[in-house]
């Protein structure tokens, strides 16, 4: 929803669209293929999106490269609602999970602490 | 006159040390947003480093000459190019024996103490097992 807005706002988007549009996100995902490679040092398109706004999630922000600076718009949400909805993403694309709820949720608690300490400190 | 022409000729105006005094100009569209646009100045001035806008024009005064030596104590910067002068850091102790200071330097600046910051590691080094859990969450929902 984010991305849309900032789209619709006028603000140039980063994606590939090679991620369809499905159940889940009815609109399509405004992704880029390569934010996933970002932990294995895929880090030239970041350059050449300077200006422009890209989706990475919550997890791949440290690999972002260090010499560039990033407006950030962090979003959250009310991570009993992440759940549900990670379930019943999950559940449509035939995978289960082997982590319960409460470990599931107490281990997103501790990344977003981190992360978000690590936008502001690194 | 048009509006680059003053730009221009502001750009231009030098000092007894023929330095320039004056090193940024920008239009209001250009430093300003938001509803409240039209009631910003014509044009933003931004002064070179020891150079400002003197005590007299900040109360509202229009002295015959353009540029004249401030003799009064340097106190404060009045409308110096926001590059020059990014962050202005309150102290009430000299922090001269700081060089580039940070908000890291608060603490110590608050408290006299410095803050550890050894232990901090990227969040992938701080919650490994955490981190492999989420990992497998996200590569079973398509984000990795």
């Amino acid at each position: 929803m984010m991305m849309k807005m900032l789209a619709q706002g006028g603000v140039p988007i980063v994606m590939d669209g090679q991620r369809e549009a499905d159940e889940d996100n009815p609109n399509g995902y405004f992704e880029i293929e390569l934010s996933k490679k970002l932990k294995d040092g895929e880090i030239r398109w970041v350059y050449e999106a300077q200006g422009k706004a890209v989706k990475v999630i919550s997890y791949l922000l440290e690999y972002l490269p260090g010499d560039l600076t990033y407006d950030i718009i962090f979003m959250e949400r009310e991570i009993h609602e992440v759940l549900a909805s990670q379930k019943k993403m999950l559940a449509r694309r035939g995978e289960v999970s082997s982590i319960s709820d409460e470990e599931m949720e107490a281990q997103f608690r501790d990344h977003l602490k981190a992360v978000k300490y690590s936008i502001v400190v690194f | 006159m048009s509006r680059h022409s003053d730009i221009f000729r502001l750009l231009n105006i030098q000092g007894a040390d023929a330095a320039n005094a004056i090193s940024s100009v920008l239009m209001k569209h250009e430093a300003f947003s938001g509803p409240y646009l039209c009631l910003g100045p014509d044009l933003v001035i931004g002064y070179a480093q020891n150079y400002r806008a003197s005590a007299e024009t900040g109360l509202g005064k229009a002295p015959a000459a353009s540029l004249e030596v401030n003799t009064d104590h340097w106190g404060a910067d009045h409308c110096i190019n926001s590059d020059l002068v990014p962050g202005v850091l309150f102290a009430n102790r000299d922090v001269a024996n700081i060089p580039d200071v940070s908000f890291r330097d608060i603490p110590f600046l608050m408290i006299n103490k410095h803050m550890d910051q050894s232990h901090l590691k990227p969040p992938s080094e701080q919650t490994r097992r955490g981190q492999e859990n989420i990992e497998e969450r996200l590569k079973g929902l398509g984000y990795l």
